[in-house]
């Protein structure tokens, strides 16, 4: 009897003790991290395999361009070849990662390349080098040879994507103006390019002052001003056949600062009749515009929102420039711009969520970005004339024009975190940028 | 007469019961309120409609970006031999402490401030930001996610050596992103930069004070056995005993280390805004000497972002993990139980805003 009884309690008491120890050891040791660091990614693009004889003059070049493009961004920082131990001589050859670990490299790009004739055909693989494994599956691209670059850029694009988790924006244009000639008598003309700075053509002949390019949402189409007349009006270009036309235009107005909508089908600008300066609506198909504000102020540099709901424009109605967004429709508009300065050239991210923005204060010129609302501002530059951005395909990347005193403008691009701030290759002075979409 | 119609009722009786009775085992013999079998009629799902034209479209040969077939894996490197046992150091003297002279009262000369400048640290732009600031490496010295100290293997040493091993540093970093605006306008006037130090004069990292020892031979706990009993109590007694002898639990100052190490290799810098708001969940096992076994490392939820989004967020913590556990965490091997399994939540929110 006394042996029944005691058995549950000896049960019960071992249970007691027992069971936490085995909670404990089957329960994960769960931990949360709120910090970390950040710091550029060193990668290595070795030189891509050629397959045939006819590929070897791209191998190493395709490798340089993918290599430039994804150092550019600051968030990744190239191992450069001559560091390299390993070697990649087979594009299905297994990697040996104790090779690039030991060069402290995190991200390997491994690619060869056939050229048949006059095409190219270019594939690819993305490796995690600390637990070497392949990311993403590998990809095969094929085009013209004198396309190469641009399969370049679309490789740094599916790198960039991989492993930031976000488009790229490498296969993408920039439309500028390049400017030549002494300042009394500049020559300006509406040039494009390559993001990187590569394949410049000019798009006008410099005969009439232009400025203010702009892309269509597709990249086919080009907005600018220009002085032919000696009087601003508002052009559209295709950009394959460089026709252009006037648009927009009535005896007596000036038009300038004009923007393409989301769709691609209307056009915002200014014009300035009498002294005041409003915004219009045209419709590109029909011809047909309306007044968006009228008010006895300069309203002017409009952007669309992303979903072509509404626009954000600078307007001196309250005494000096600011911020207002209104419905794109018109009517009331609301300042959105908080602190002191001067607020100019606003331009909507293409994510929809940050308005980047020119702000003067204290003697300084800022390129800055702030939320659609007008909340947490933050100021990415300073110099003594810093101006008119406009955002990469992906809304990572701010491109703007900065001036030094008594210098030539030239091209600079900056992180929206406000590292990485570089000076973009052009071929001579160069103003107001305007990004393209990611190309077909 | 009554008797004949008492005589026909209990014939009407019978044979109405009868034929009851006969539909009965008729209903329940074949069934006549089941669902007839539609076994043969066919399913009807609902489809999606599609036109000529996509139709067309899906049966044409696929783009010119096809996928490859990924490599091979190639089989890991074979073991390197351990270092043959060495014997163990004697215990050496420590120094005797050196005490510093009393510095002479004339000596000390208060240091010239500058008017006009302001002697708060000013952050120097570094291209890393990490939780603490750490000054410029020597330009000579390799960079890695660790501070590590040169090693060499000495054959006259009478001290197991490490394997050689040379010296890396952090890179230079600041607690939070410079931005070229942030810096112009704090080094005016440009005096303050050159009173600022180069880092925080602060301790880095409070001490951590030390865990009591646990007893290596405590007196066992005594279990009231009885007289009679039986293999049963004495196996539960004995389980018992051993159970309390085993310390408590993993310490706060050990979860702590583990945490500061991985965070040193978490490297947000390369996700999109979209990955930083990814909360994700990773977990792994561990081997006894506390390095994470990377065929273990499994996402466990995520929220937040998108699918591109959260894949990135799981690739750089699993590197984290891998990265900073390629020499072993450190945890107390006496209580691999508790940490042999790893859960880390990884909430980038705070690094979104540096």
């Amino acid at each position: 009897m006394t042996q029944i009884s005691r058995r549950p309690v000896l049960g019960l008491l071992a249970g007691l003790v027992l069971a936490p120890k085995a909670a404990l050891a089957q329960t994960p040791l769960r931990i949360e991290i709120n910090e970390g660091v950040i710091e550029p990614v060193p990668f290595a693009a070795p030189a891509f395999v050629p397959e045939n004889g006819a590929a070897g003059q791209y191998a190493d070049n395709l490798a340089r361009v993918i290599a430039n493009n994804l150092s550019g961004t600051g968030l990744l920082r190239e191992v450069p070849p001559t560091a390299h131990v390993g070697r990649i001589t087979s594009f299905d050859s297994p990697v040996q990662f104790s090779d690039w670990r030991a060069i402290n490299v995190r991200a390997l790009i491994t690619g060869a390349v056939r050229v048949s004739g006059r095409q190219i055909t270019v594939k690819f693989r993305l490796f995690d080098v600390v637990t070497g494994q392949q990311l993403g599956d590998g990809l095969q691209l094929d085009g013209r040879t004198d396309a190469w670059r641009r399969m370049a850029h679309r490789v740094s694009d599916q790198v960039y994507q991989r492993l930031t988790g976000e488009t790229g924006y490498f296969d993408s244009q920039v439309v500028f103006i390049a400017e030549s000639g002494p300042r009394t008598n500049r020559r300006k003309q509406v040039a494009i390019m390559d993001q990187d700075g590569e394949n410049t053509q000019y798009l006008t002949d410099g005969t009439a002052l232009t400025f203010a390019p702009r892309f269509s949402p597709t990249g086919d189409r080009i907005l600018f001003t220009s002085y032919e007349t000696g009087f601003p009006r508002i052009y559209v270009m295709d950009v394959a056949s460089r026709r252009r036309q006037v648009i927009g235009d009535q005896p007596g107005e000036m038009t300038f600062a004009p923007r393409f909508s989301p769709d691609g089908q209307s056009v915002v600008y200014s014009l300035s009749v009498n002294g005041t300066t409003d915004l219009f609506l045209l419709n590109l198909s029909s011809g047909q515009r309306w007044q968006l504000t009228q008010t006895a102020s300069i309203d002017t540099a409009p952007s669309f929102s992303p979903d072509g709901t509404r626009i954000v424009f600078e307007s001196d109605r309250t005494g000096n420039s600011q911020l207002y967004i209104m419905p794109v429709s018109g009517g009331a508009a609301q300042k959105i711009s908080q602190g002191q300065g001067r607020y100019s050239t606003p331009v909507w991210s293409p994510r929809g969520d940050l308005v980047a923005f020119t702000k003067q204060h204290n003697g300084r010129f800022h390129i800055g970005v702030m939320r659609t609302d007008g909340s947490n501002e933050r100021l990415l530059t300073a110099s003594f004339l810093d101006e008119g951005p406009t955002w990469s395909p992906n809304g990572r990347v701010i491109m703007f024009t900065r001036e030094q005193a008594g210098g030539d403008p030239s091209l600079m691009s900056v992180d929206i975190t406000g590292r990485n701030l570089r000076r973009v290759r052009t071929p001579g002075p160069a103003s107001d940028p305007s990004w393209s979409p990611l190309l077909p | 007469m009554a008797a004949i119609a008492h005589i026909q009722m209990d014939a009407g009786q019978k044979v109405s019961a009868g034929l009851h009775i006969a539909l009965i085992a008729w209903v329940m013999l074949f069934g006549l309120f089941t669902a007839p079998d539609d076994s043969s009629i066919p399913d009807v799902t609902e489809v999606a409609l599609i036109s000529t034209q996509d139709f067309a479209d899906l049966m044409q040969p696929a783009p010119a970006a096809d996928p490859i077939v990924p490599p091979e894996r190639i089989a890991p490197p074979p073991p390197i031999a351990p270092p043959p046992p060495v014997t163990p150091p004697a215990p050496i003297e420590p120094p005797a402490p050196v005490v510093a002279p009393e510095p002479p009262q004339a000596a000390v000369v208060a240091p010239q401030t500058t008017p006009q400048s302001s002697l708060t640290p000013v952050q120097r732009p570094a291209e890393r930001v990490a939780p603490q600031a750490a000054p410029t490496p020597d330009p000579e010295i390799t960079i890695a996610p660790t501070d590590q100290a040169a090693a060499a293997p000495d054959d006259n040493a009478t001290i197991e050596a490490p394997e050689a091993q040379e010296a890396t540093q952090r890179a230079a970093a600041a607690t939070e992103t410079v931005t070229e605006a942030t810096r112009i306008s704090e080094t005016e006037p440009a005096q303050r930069t050159a009173t600022a130090p180069e880092v925080s004069l602060r301790p880095r990292r409070r001490p951590v004070v030390p865990q009591p020892v646990a007893d290596p031979d405590p007196a066992p706990a005594e279990v009231a056995t009885g007289p009679t009993s039986s293999a049963i109590e004495d196996a539960l007694a004995e389980a018992l005993a051993s159970a309390l002898d085993q310390p408590a639990a993993l310490s706060a100052a050990d979860v702590d280390a583990l945490r500061l190490n991985i965070e040193s290799c978490w490297n947000v810098g390369i996700l999109s805004t979209e990955a930083l708001n990814v909360v994700i969940t990773i977990a792994f096992e561990m081997t006894q000497d506390a390095r994470p076994i990377e065929t273990t490392i499994r996402q466990v939820s995520a929220s937040g972002g998108s699918a591109s989004a959260q894949l990135a967020a799981f690739d750089a913590g699993r590197q984290a993990i891998v990265q900073c556990g390629t020499q072993g965490y450190g945890l107390p091997q006496e209580l691999y139980d508790q940490w042999r399994l790893v859960e880390i939540v990884f909430n980038p929110a705070r690094m979104s805003t540096r």
